[in-house]
């Protein structure tokens, strides 16, 4: 049924992976708030 | 061992005898309008998104398979129980700091520009302030403690002011933190916040040398717009000087274009997209395009100059509109775009620092010059700054049980000083959220390019 190699779009499985997102194993995204939010600061 | 789960939704209470997992709180579902029988789950606590069976997500409601846990627990969508997520939640940040590769310093360079742009959010602090080498050897020395004691890499914002008024300096420090970052076998690199107009090739070849990674240019829509919003001080127009030193720089290092948009202008940034394209800066050369609704600016100058200048909050409703038609335009032409994701502001990461001309720290750049939220400087270090910027404001039942607490954390401080004048109080987006989030999501799965 699901495999943990499934790649996003296979959709032969009854979850389809569209998008593995973000891991908190990789820390912060050094993008800074500003960048990343609504919020401009400049 | 009996335990009882209470799942985030409205099913019975189950107990079971081995362990077992359930849905995350941090959850949305929507409904894939093209295939009715189906929906998209996205977790706000990864970002993480999968098309699932009306029938399927039924069955996970009431039990999670060891098969659908294998795929779900890696995307963040199942958790062994609301307690244990809650305290997943609360430490949120220490699980990741403990994660972080990199110190990120923020350095002030000057608090000068060139530009006199009609929103500017330092107008009050604004001044031909400009750091000494002296400050700027000091730093190098106190960077270098703080890369000892941590045994992290290095990665350093240059700020103004326009940072670009101060390019000696600048290369200075780049050259100085590289040869400090090599003898201790960590990495450097550097980025800037800059209006654009000294970016010119021969600037950008100097500073890519010396470690610049990527820098972000402000085109506030089509040349009419963006001159009467973000002019020269002489007043006159910045549009086509940005757009050429843009043309000559974007193959020597990563540019992102950003754009500041009111309710009345926001369609016309439509025409910026065309613009860029026509004038040869397709994604491949430029991969970044954003676009952001100017904010109500905390400058008393500014907003007594333009009462009707700017929003109050992300929550006013023709913001989500103008999201909508400029992220679909801007995704629908193959540039890219943040997708919504957690967000960590700077003032919670204590591997982040600001650091003024005058050698004075704070935790954010839309707080410097206020004596109040000095947290330190180079002669002193750093203080316990947490009452001082509120941390942990987001630490309260509400918060814990709003399904967008990963996306927003109790939203910028900066809009919560701006609103009340404190900083220690909430901005929520739950309104905004409510509303954009689903087209946002939406937009990544059917527009974005793979």
């Amino acid at each position: 049924m699901q495999n943990p190699n499934q790649k996003p779009g296979d959709t032969k499985k009854d979850i389809e992976i569209k998008d593995k997102g973000v891991s908190l194993e990789n820390g912060m995204s050094d993008d800074k708030c500003c960048e990343k939010s609504i919020r401009p600061i400049r | 061992m009996l335990r009882k789960v209470h799942t985030p939704y409205p099913i019975k209470t189950v107990t079971k005898c081995e362990k077992f997992m359930e849905l995350s709180h941090y959850l949305k579902v929507y409904p894939c309008k093209q295939d009715p029988a189906h929906v998209i789950l996205f977790s706000t606590k990864q970002a993480s998104k999968v098309r699932v069976h009306q029938d399927t997500l039924e069955a996970l409601k009431k039990e999670i398979s060891p098969d659908h846990e294998h795929v779900l627990a890696p995307l963040g969508m199942v958790t062994p129980g609301r307690d244990q997520e809650i305290r997943e939640m609360t430490g949120f940040f220490e699980t990741r700091i403990a994660n972080n590769q990199a110190l990120d310093f923020t350095i002030v360079l000057n608090l000068d520009c060139n530009f006199a742009c009609t929103y500017c959010f330092e107008e009050d602090v604004k001044k031909k302030a400009y750091m000494s080498s002296e400050t700027a050897d000091k730093l190098i020395l106190y960077i270098e403690g703080q890369l000892k004691a941590s045994g992290k890499n290095l990665l350093v914002d240059f700020y103004g002011g326009e940072p670009l008024l101060s390019l000696g300096l600048m290369e200075d420090m780049a050259r100085k933190l590289q040869a400090v970052t090599r003898n201790l076998g960590k990495t450097f690199s550097f980025r800037m916040i800059t209006n654009g107009s000294l970016f010119t090739p021969k600037a950008a070849e100097k500073l890519v040398f010396l470690g610049l990674s990527g820098l972000k240019i402000t085109l506030d829509g089509p040349p009419d717009n963006h001159n009467r919003f973000r002019p020269f001080k002489s007043g006159a127009g910045s549009f086509d000087i940005l757009l050429e030193n843009i043309k000559n720089t974007c193959d020597l290092t990563r540019i992102e274009i950003g754009g500041n948009y009111s309710e009345s202008n926001y369609p016309r940034f439509v025409e910026l997209l065309d613009l860029l394209a026509q004038s040869g800066l397709t994604p491949e050369r430029v991969p970044g395009v954003k676009f952001d609704p100017i904010f109500k600016p905390a400058s008393k100058t500014i907003a007594g100059r333009n009462p009707d200048l700017g929003c109050k909050s992300v929550n006013e409703p023709w913001i989500l509109e103008a999201e909508k038609l400029l992220r679909g335009e801007i995704l629908k032409r193959g540039y890219d775009t943040p997708k919504p994701t957690p967000l960590c502001c700077m003032i919670e990461n204590p591997d982040s620092l600001v650091v003024n001309v005058d050698g004075k720290f704070y935790k954010c750049p839309c707080f410097i010059e206020l004596e109040d939220y000095c947290v330190g400087s180079l002669d002193t270090g750093i203080s316990d700054y947490r009452k001082q910027y509120g941390l942990d404001v987001w630490k309260n039942p509400d918060c814990l049980a709003c399904e967008y607490l990963p996306l927003c954390f109790g939203g910028c401080r900066h809009s919560t000083y701006v609103d009340t004048g404190k900083i220690n109080g909430l901005s929520c987006q739950k309104p905004y959220l409510d509303s954009a989030l689903e087209t946002l999501v939406i937009q990544d799965l059917s527009l974005r390019k793979p």
